[in-house]
């Protein structure tokens, strides 16, 4: 059984095109864009969003040695940017070794399927219906031979590509695979939410008494994870030692009060990393700012924590990104690791008042070895997963 | 229309709008909790009925307070399409 | 990795596999798609869920009921394979929202599309509370879910699972692969018969739809059906004759066997015309020259994940240790469909899958399970 290693990662959404450009914004040194009303996806709704800046065209020339066909859906432009990033850090050469893959999304490029599915016929959108046109493009574009999943478990998705890549890794069905997810904005998934009415109409405020729902949000993110052997005398990010999937059985898409689902995914995580709740110096939660989410998953933080373990969310900034918070938030944990400092809860004023878990509203210094990242999706699919700052024999 | 014919129209609106395929209107005890116990609809089920409402009555029933009381059961849904169809009316 | 036994397989199909199985005459199709035969649904599904579901929900959650109700136990873990997943819904959702100009939109069909929606129902339904994963991959969306499957066994934190694919046919799907061409399913213009999807003169194939789940154990049992030794797949970019063989003999010798161990290769070919095929099949089956090559497309029709009906059919050949001779290519070749058991029990089958989509080639390897 090897080591889970972390040697790359790539990331674009609403504040940066890179991973680490990220980083101010999570620090506080610089103030994320303000939510606003969608400008690519063809809606009339005017719920602000967390939206990429980059139009197609722009996204679609961001790496000059890609040539992707104008076909493609903004989903594909962005895991594409993304996946590349975390390639390119890890410093892994597609044409010597066949590297795996695992994607993650929800929409599948719907964006651009909404549009024109009574005219799928006339011209190659139509593939943009086949749903593996983002895994199969990435590897086309990216040189990637090795095996090609795709995951869809709604907003748990790329938290579980990241789960799938750790455990191939760890058996040695895989030594290097790209592991990651995201999803473009869409007229689909503002309606869809906004019809289940736990769209914000001012702007999420995750874990905050006045919460009123979810801004959603667009992004695409990837991590490189290698075994012991392949990340061999490279820089190594962190550790990945803990990982558990669970599901609620409860309904489709509410989570129970008692937040049974999201504890049991912590406490399964915990024992493959085989720590105790107190080693975890940092939780980067889902907090979607959903009345019904929040809530479970503060009262399954306190229950497992009680009240000291730092808790923050960072979708006040990034917005709601679907497919792509699992891995995203995975490298804000990465980069929280690494600087050895907590992320605040922003737009945080009034700590819901259920629980006394320790939320955070400002980015401070810690010293702690070990963060968890939190993903949660409809379908009751809750994803935790532990890493562990990499210390230098 | 009187409380009773409302009531029989509402029926059938609610089993079109939550899809209870194997419901008849005659099943339906007027009287009887929607949620849980009754007919046994749950949070998405509220919305539907909260778009029905909007559909075929033009009322809106926004506030989460007013919702829990209005949609206890048919008559009190019914009641509550009345009070506000006669308050438009003066 | 250790191999990982099939205690249980059931499968929902355009032919009579739900009560029935594949050793009965060919149920023939000519219409422009093959649309399963949909059971009592209300007999496996609570009326009160049952309300809120599209057919590929009922589909894929009735067949995995049977697949538990035949395993005799209620798994630890969920992984299901789709290709369009819940696209009814979708398309209900997406046509709402234009047509009502975003406005008054009803939340069940957005929140019944969601693609890991059947595992969800099948863990709600059969309270399954662990390892739940959903996989929406084109044409290898079940090969990504047995993997997961057959991984997860290896770990040894779970003991079994049960691992399945499902996707119907819609107007939106109808609409679009129709004129995908040689793309992906070179889908028929004119009606031509199941029956004839492998004569020399036939150019197209069927649209078709269907369920299959299986309950797998890391250990062997006296009612275990098949062990399934490897799930593998790869994006085979520019790949050639030469480059197909391979990575077929080193997935062969990963497992300690080599060509002449693969008694019977089940072939995902499709009817298509000659040029389809041969690009993505025909230089395999040399390969396997001591092998019988059976099809199966004219059964169950052309979708993404019917290599679980490919896996189901493997399973019925180790059960009933026969071949149905309505599978054999070689009979249908030479235009003959009538069904006829054949005695012949394979030690090893080899179930092979690709598409010209994007190179994506997959191949599952079975042993007898005894």
């Amino acid at each position: 059984m090897s080591r889970i290693f972390i040697t790359g990662y790539g990331a674009i959404s609403a504040m940066a095109n890179t991973a680490d450009d990220h980083l101010p914004f999570l620090s506080g040194e610089k103030t994320a864009p303000a939510f606003a009303p969608s400008r690519y996806a063809s809606t009339s709704l005017k719920h602000p969003v967390a939206e990429v800046k980059a139009d197609n065209e722009t996204l679609r020339h961001i790496d000059n040695d890609l040539t992707v066909p104008d076909f493609h859906s903004r989903s594909t432009l962005l895991h594409l940017h993304a996946a590349k990033q975390a390639l390119k850090m890890a410093g892994l050469v597609a044409d010597r070794q066949p590297i795996d893959l695992v994607c993650a999304t929800t929409g599948a490029g719907i964006e651009v399927t909404e549009n024109n599915y009574q005219d799928l016929h006339s011209g190659p959108l139509f593939k943009n219906f086949i749903t593996s046109t983002i895994s199969t493009t990435i590897a086309q574009q990216l040189g990637l031979q090795g095996e090609i999943h795709m995951i869809s478990t709604a907003c748990s998705s790329s938290a579980n590509a990241i789960l799938l890549g750790a455990r191939r890794i760890k058996s040695g069905l895989s030594k290097h695979i790209v592991v990651g997810g995201g999803d473009a904005l869409s007229r689909f998934s503002l309606n869809g939410f906004n019809s289940l009415e736990i769209l914000s109409a001012d702007g999420c405020k995750p874990f905050d008494e006045n919460r009123n729902g979810v801004t959603l949000g667009e992004a695409a993110a990837y991590l490189v994870l290698e075994d012991e052997e392949s990340a061999k005398g490279k820089n190594i990010l962190a550790e990945i030692v803990g990982y558990a999937n669970t599901n609620e059985a409860f309904h489709p898409t509410a989570s129970s009060a008692e937040g049974e689902g999201p504890l049991a995914a912590m406490q399964a995580a915990l024992q493959i990393a085989h720590i105790q709740p107190s080693d975890i110096g940092y939780i980067n939660a889902h907090g979607t700012g959903t009345i019904v989410n929040d809530l479970a998953e503060a009262v399954a933080i306190e229950k497992l924590f009680g009240n000291t373990t730092p808790v923050s969310s960072t979708k006040g900034i990034t917005g709601h990104t679907l497919a792509g918070c699992g891995s995203l938030e995975a490298i804000f944990t990465l980069l929280a690791l690494n600087h050895q400092q907590i992320w605040p809860n922003f737009n945080l004023q009034t700590p819901l008042k259920e629980t006394n878990i320790h939320l955070t509203t400002n980015a401070t210094s810690a010293a702690y070895q070990y963060a968890m990242s939190n993903s949660f999706g409809f379908g009751g699919n809750n994803t935790a997963i532990i890493f562990s700052r990499f210390n230098r024999p | 229309m009187t409380q009773e014919e409302l009531i029989e129209q509402l029926k059938s609106q609610i089993i079109e709008a939550v899809d209870l395929t194997d419901v008849k209107p005659a099943d339906i005890d007027p009287d009887a909790p929607l949620f849980v116990e009754g007919l046994g609809l749950d949070s998405i089920d509220a919305i539907e009925l909260v778009l029905l409402l909007q559909k075929h009555y033009g009322i809106k029933l926004e506030d989460p307070r007013k919702r829990r009381e209005v949609l206890t059961s048919v008559r009190a849904m019914a009641k509550f399409i009345q009070d506000n169809q006669s308050n438009t009316d003066n | 990795m250790k191999p990982s036994y099939i205690q249980s397989a059931a499968a929902l199909s355009p032919q009579n596999t739900f009560d029935g199985s594949i050793f009965e005459p060919l149920a023939e199709y000519t219409g422009d798609c093959m649309v399963a035969t949909d059971p009592d649904f209300g007999k496996f599904i609570p009326a009160a869920r049952l309300r809120r579901m599209s057919r590929f929900l009922k589909m894929g959650l009735t067949t995995a009921t049977l697949a538990i109700q035949r395993a005799g136990f209620i798994p630890e873990a969920i992984c299901v394979g789709t290709g369009n997943g819940c696209c009814s819904h979708l398309e209900k959702f997406m046509r709402a929202t234009t047509e009502q100009g975003e406005e008054l939109l009803s939340p069940i069909p957005f929140m019944a599309s969601g693609h890991n929606n059947l595992a969800a129902q099948i863990a709600m339904n059969h309270q399954i509370k662990g390892y739940n994963m959903s996989f929406l991959n084109g044409s290898i969306s079940f090969e990504n879910a047995l993997s997961d499957a057959h991984l997860l066994l290896c770990e040894g934190q779970y003991h079994n699972v049960i691992v399945g694919g499902a996707d119907e046919i819609t107007d939106l799907t109808k609409n679009v692969f129709r004129h995908i061409g040689d793309f992906l399913f070179p889908l028929t213009e004119k009606e031509i018969s199941n029956k004839a999807f492998y004569s020399e003169d036939n150019k197209s194939t069927l649209l078709g739809e269907g369920a299959a789940f299986f309950c797998l154990t890391s250990q062997p049992s006296e009612q275990t059906i098949a062990q399934l030794v490897g799930v593998h797949s790869r994006n085979g970019q520019a790949r050639s004759a030469q480059s197909d063989k391979e990575w077929l003999d080193s997935i062969l010798a990963s497992h300690h066997l080599s060509a002449a161990d693969i008694d019977l290769v089940i072939s995902g070919e499709n009817g298509a015309n000659y040029a389809f095929n041969s690009q993505n099949y025909s230089a395999v089956y040399p390969l396997f020259n001591q092998a019988d090559v059976a099809v199966y497309k004219h059964l169950c029709g052309e979708y993404y994940s019917a290599s679980s009906f490919a896996l189901f059919c493997a399973c019925q050949i180790f059960q009933y240790g026969k071949i149905p001779s309505h599978l054999l290519l070689t009979h249908l070749k030479k235009g003959d469909a009538e069904y006829q058991a054949i005695d012949k029990k394979p030690r090893n089958i080899l179930i092979y899958h690709a598409y010209n989509e994007s190179d994506i080639q997959s191949v599952m390897i079975l042993s007898c399970g005894s």
